[in-house]
C-alpha cells in the first residue's frame, strides 16, 4: 500500500486548534477530498493517518509533517492538490512525497523542533546584556525546573534537551530562536525553555504572553539536521 | 482588537478555539458592501449552539442574501467574559470581531427558559441597554425566536419583537422590512417596528397592555395600536421537502456536542404527549421525499467531510420512508466508513430493529423513554408505549449484543402517587432481571440508566394548566426513588428540582417575572443549567426583592378560564383542543394519533396554512 508524506503548516487561523481539533480536521480533508485512505482493522476503524509531532495550542507552525496509507495506487500530484483544496483556511499543503514502505514512523523519527519565540521586554534591556545572559544560560550543566503533575510537583533538568538557544532584541521585543529535543527521547517545550532563562537570568521579559512559531521539524542524524522529506 | 484578543486573552483562557471564528463554510463578507447585518445570538457556549440545527440553516439562508451579511456569537464562557470585562472589549462577532453594537440587528435563539440570564449578560457585554424601552433606532434591534419564544413574556421587556414559528421563509420578510426601513430618509424605531409587525407571525411586545385582576391572574393582553394583531399565528413551512436546506454546514475545530451532519429528515410530532411542548408546537408532521434526504446526504458529506450523518427529527423512527431511506445510506456510506445514527427511539421493536440496522459496529447505550412507570400514568400522559413494548425493545437490544440501556422518566407528573414510582423501579428491574437472562456470561456488563426529570408544564401543551409538585416534594420523590433504586446493575440520575422549578417559573410566568430576571442576573446568575453556576439562593433573593412569589406560577393550578400569559400567542393547535386533552388526562383517556385513527382535529391543519405531509403515505405510519 503506498504511503504519502506530507508537510503542511498551522497558520494564524487556526492557531488554537489543539492536536486533537488538527487530527480531526485532516480526518474531514481527507474524506472531503475523496482520497483513498487506508482503514485499521477492527471495531472502530481509523483513517491511517499520523502526524509527526504534537503542536500546542496557540502555537503555529511553518513545517508540520503527515503520514498517509492509502488503499490504491494513485497519482500524488493528483492527490496533493486535492488534499490541499479541501483543507480549511489556515492550514496549508506545501509538499507531498512518496515514502518507502519501511520507512520508519514519523513519530518515532523526529526528534529535534526548531522554534521562534517573541516575547514582550517590560523594562529596558540592552543587546550585550541579553547576550552575556544567554551564554551564561548556555553555560549551566544543568537547568532545572518545576513541573506541576496530578503527583505534585516534579524536578525536571531541561538543560540536555535544549540544543541550541539565541536572542534578538528588537523594537521591545526578543525574539528567541531555539532548537529543542523533541518526541521519543523526550520533549522540551520552548516556553519551558524561556521562562527558565527569564528565571535565571532575571530580564524583564514577561514570558506569560509569549507568542510561539514552530519553524521547522528534524531528524536528527550523526549531528546533522535532516528534513523528514529528506529522507532515503 | 483581534490581534489583541489573540495574543493577550485567547492564551489565558479555556478551549480558546471556542473563539476564533474561522471554520471551514464559516462566512466572511465585506462589511463595507453588505447594508444589512445580523448577528445570530445564542446564549449559551459555542459548543451547545453550534449543535443547534436551526442556527445553522439560518445562518446560510441568511449568508446567501447578496444584500446581507450574519455572523455568530456564543455567550463566553465565564473566563473570556472577566477578560472581556477587564480589558474593557465589548461582546464581538466571530467571524469578523465586529462588536454587536455595530449590527443592525441581534437574533436570539430561546431554545430553553435556563439561558435567559445570559441574554441579558450578552447585551450588557455588549454595551446595550437591556430594556428595549432604553433603546432608540441608533441601537442594533434586537429580536428572539425559538421554542421557548411561543410564551414570550418573561422576556418581553428585553426584545423588540419576537418571531414566532418557523424561520426559513420569515427571516426574508423581516430582513426586506429592515432594509425597506434602512432606506428611509428619516429613521425612527417606532416606524420600524410597525413594519415589522405586519409580518404574520411577528410580535411586538411594546404595542400589547397586559391588564390584571386584583389576584394578579391577567384580565387580558389587548393591542395598543390598530395595526397590531389581536393574536399572533405562528408561521409555518409548508413544504418542508422543498424548503432551503443548507447543505455546507459550518464544520467546528473544537469537539461540540453533536459533532456530525444534522440531516433534518421531518418536522412535527403527531404522537400527542401531553407534557410535550415540542409536539405541540411543531405540528403539523411535514415529511421530506427520500430523494431529497439522499441528495442532501451526499451534498452534506463531500461539504463537511464527517463520518457520521444524524437523522434528525422528534421522532425519527415515525418517518414513513425509514426503512428504505436507512437501507440505501448504509449501502451507499457503509463501506466509506460513514455511520448512521438515529437520535431518538420509542421504546418498541420496531425502532430497535431500525437501531440494529443502522449500529453495526459502534454499539453505544440504547436509550428509551418510557416517561412514566404505570400504564395507567402513561395513559394519563398519553405516551402510547406499553410495558410489553418496553420489555420487547430491550429484549431484543440485549440479544442484538447492548449491554447497557438507558431509561428516561419524567417525575412529578399531573396525578402521579407513589404507586408510579413503584412502577419506575419495577420496570427497571424488570429490565435488570431480562438482561442477566440473555446477556449470560456477559452480564458483568450490563448497566441500566434510569434518568428522571421532574415535570414543567409548559405552555401550549395540555399539561400548561397543571401545576409543579413542590421543590420538597420532588425531592422525597428523588429520595424515595434512590433508595427503590439501589442495585449494582442500576445508575440512577435525577435533575435538580430547584432548578425545574425556576424553570417552570419562567416556562409559565408573565409579562411581570421579567424584573426578578433582571435581579438575578445583576445578583451574578448566569448559565444557569450549568450545575456549577447556578445559584438557588440568588434567584430566591431576585424574587424577594422583586416581591414576586415565584410558587404562582410554578406549583398553582391554572384555571380553564384564565387568561394565559401566551393567549395572545397561537400556535395552531387550539385551546379548546388542549383543553379537552386536559380534561381526557384526568379520566385516563388516551388520544390516538392522527396517522392511524381519524383526525383529532387539534387544530392546526383546519388554522395554519400547512397541513400533515407524509411522503410514504398514511398506510407506512409506523405504529
Amino acid at each position: 500500500m503506498p504511503r504519502i508524506r506530507i508537510e503542511f503548516s498551522k497558520g494564524e487561523q487556526v492557531r488554537f486548534l489543539s492536536h486533537l481539533d488538527m487530527l480531526k480536521a485532516f480526518e474531514r480533508a481527507v474524506r472531503r477530498a475523496e482520497i483513498p485512505i487506508a482503514f485499521s482493522e477492527g471495531f472502530n476503524p481509523h483513517p491511517r493517518l499520523s502526524f509527526a509531532s504534537a503542536l500546542a495550542v496557540g502555537v503555529t507552525s511553518e513545517r508540520e509533517y503527515a503520514d498517509l496509507e492509502l488503499k490504491d495506487d494513485v497519482d500524488l500530484r493528483d492527490i496533493i492538490g486535492r488534499l490541499a483544496a479541501a483543507m480549511p483556511p489556515g492550514i496549508e499543503i506545501k509538499a507531498g512525497r512518496f515514502i518507502p514502505d519501511n520507512a520508519p514512523a514519523l513519530m518515532a523519527e523526529v526528534n529535534r523542533a526548531a522554534y521562534k519565540v517573541l516575547a514582550p521586554v517590560n523594562d529596558t534591556l540592552q543587546r550585550e546584556e541579553l547576550d552575556s545572559q544567554i551564554e551564561d544560560f548556555m553555560s549551566l550543566p544543568e537547568v532545572v525546573i518545576t513541573k506541576w503533575t496530578r503527583k505534585g510537583p516534579r524536578q525536571k533538568n531541561i538543560r540536555p534537551g535544549i540544543v541550541s538557544f539565541e536572542g534578538y532584541l528588537s523594537d521591545g521585543e526578543v525574539e528567541f530562536s531555539l532548537i529543542t529535543v523533541t518526541g521519543s527521547e523526550g520533549n522540551i517545550r520552548p516556553e519551558e525553555a524561556v521562562s527558565a532563562f527569564t528565571k535565571h537570568s532575571g530580564l524583564p521579559i514577561d514570558s506569560d504572553s509569549l507568542y510561539i512559531r514552530r519553524m521547522a521539524l528534524y531528524i536528527e542524524k550523526g549531528g546533522k539536521l535532516v528534513s523528514p522529506m529528506d529522507i532515503n | 482588537m483581534r490581534q489583541f484578543i489573540e495574543n493577550r486573552i485567547l492564551p489565558k483562557v479555556e478551549k480558546p478555539a471556542r473563539y476564533q471564528g474561522n471554520e471551514l463554510n464559516s462566512v466572511h463578507k465585506d462589511w463595507s458592501r453588505i447594508p444589512i447585518r445580523i448577528a445570530f445570538a445564542f446564549p449559551d457556549v459555542y459548543e451547545v449552539g453550534m449543535s443547534h440545527l436551526g442556527l445553522r440553516i439560518l445562518y446560510h439562508i441568511v449568508n446567501r442574501r447578496e444584500d446581507t451579511l450574519m455572523e455568530r456569537v456564543f455567550a463566553p464562557w465565564v473566563d473570556f467574559e472577566d477578560q472581556l470585562r477587564q480589558n474593557r472589549i465589548p461582546l464581538f462577532s466571530l467571524e469578523s470581531y465586529t462588536p454587536l453594537t455595530e449590527f443592525d440587528v441581534i437574533a436570539f435563539t430561546l431554545q430553553y427558559e435556563m439561558s435567559y440570564t445570559n441574554i441579558l449578560n450578552m447585551l450588557d457585554l455588549a454595551g446595550i441597554p437591556l430594556r428595549s424601552s432604553a433603546r432608540d433606532h441608533r441601537w442594533p434591534l434586537v429580536l428572539a425566536g425559538g421554542p421557548a419564544a411561543y410564551n414570550p413574556e418573561p422576556v418581553a421587556p428585553f426584545i423588540d419583537a419576537f418571531l414566532i414559528g418557523e424561520g426559513e421563509d420569515a427571516v426574508h420578510d423581516i430582513i426586506d422590512a429592515i432594509k425597506k426601513w434602512k432606506q428611509a430618509p428619516a429613521k425612527n424605531k417606532g416606524d420600524l417596528l410597525r413594519e415589522l409587525v405586519r409580518i404574520p407571525g411577528i410580535y411586538v411586545p411594546e404595542f400589547y397592555d397586559v391588564r390584571y385582576h386584583t389576584d394578579g391572574t391577567i384580565r387580558e393582553v389587548v393591542p395598543n395600536v390598530s395595526f397590531a394583531p389581536a393574536r399572533v399565528v405562528k408561521r409555518v413551512v409548508k413544504d418542508i421537502d422543498r424548503a432551503d436546506f443548507p447543505t455546507s454546514p459550518i464544520v467546528p475545530f473544537t469537539e461540540i456536542i453533536h459533532d456530525r451532519v444534522m440531516l433534518e429528515v421531518l418536522r412535527g410530532c403527531s404522537r400527542g404527549c401531553r407534557f410535550c411542548q415540542a409536539g405541540m408546537i411543531y405540528r403539523p408532521v411535514r415529511e421530506k421525499r427520500p430523494e431529497t434526504i439522499m441528495e442532501q446526504a451526499s451534498e452534506l458529506i463531500k461539504n463537511t467531510g464527517y463520518d457520521e450523518i444524524s437523522l434528525t427529527s422528534l421522532s425519527t423512527s415515525d418517518y414513513t420512508c425509514v426503512e428504505g431511506v436507512l437501507e440505501s445510506l448504509m449501502d451507499r456510506y457503509g463501506p466509506r466508513g460513514v455511520g448512521i445514527s438515529l437520535p431518538s427511539l420509542r421504546a418498541d421493536s420496531f425502532s430497535v430493529e431500525l437501531a440494529k440496522q443502522v449500529q453495526r459496529v459502534r454499539k453505544t447505550t440504547l436509550t428509551f423513554a418510557p416517561e412514566a412507570g404505570t400504564q395507567r400514568l402513561r395513559d394519563v400522559i398519553n405516551k402510547g408505549v406499553t410495558e410489553e413494548n418496553l420489555m420487547k425493545a430491550t429484549e431484543g437490544a440485549f440479544k442484538a449484543g447492548w449491554t447497557a440501556v438507558k431509561l428516561y422518566f419524567m417525575i412529578g407528573l399531573p396525578t402521579e402517587t407513589f404507586a408510579d414510582l413503584d412502577g419506575i423501579a419495577d420496570l427497571a428491574h424488570k429490565v435488570v432481571n431480562l438482561g442477566r437472562d440473555i446477556l449470560g456470561e456477559r452480564a458483568g456488563r450490563l448497566k441500566v440508566t434510569v434518568s428522571a426529570s421532574s415535570f414543567v408544564p409548559k405552555a401550549h401543551t395540555p399539561f400548561q394548566w397543571a401545576p409543579q409538585d413542590s421543590i420538597e416534594v420532588l425531592k422525597e420523590k428523588q429520595q424515595y426513588l434512590a433508595r427503590r433504586l439501589k442495585h449494582r446493575r442500576i445508575v440512577f440520575n435525577w435533575h435538580d428540582a430547584r432548578l425545574s422549578f425556576i424553570e417552570a417559573v419562567f416556562a409559565r410566568g408573565g409579562r411581570g417575572v421579567s424584573e426578578s430576571l433582571e435581579k438575578a442576573w445583576q445578583l451574578g446568575c448566569k448559565f444557569d443549567s450549568w450545575t456549577d453556576h447556578f445559584k438557588f439562593d440568588k434567584w430566591m433573593e431576585a424574587f424577594a426583592g422583586a416581591g414576586l412569589d415565584p410558587a404562582f406560577y410554578a406549583n398553582r393550578p391554572f384555571g380553564l378560564d384564565e387568561v394565559l400569559p401566551w393567549d395572545h400567542i397561537d400556535a395552531g393547535v387550539s385551546k379548546e383542543f388542549l383543553v379537552s386533552e386536559y380534561e381526557r388526562a384526568f379520566h385516563e383517556q388516551t388520544t390516538p394519533d392522527c396517522r392511524h385513527e381519524p383526525c383529532t382535529v387539534c387544530g392546526v391543519c383546519q388554522n395554519l396554512p400547512a397541513a400533515m405531509d407524509l411522503k410514504g403515505g398514511l398506510s407506512n405510519a409506523p405504529h
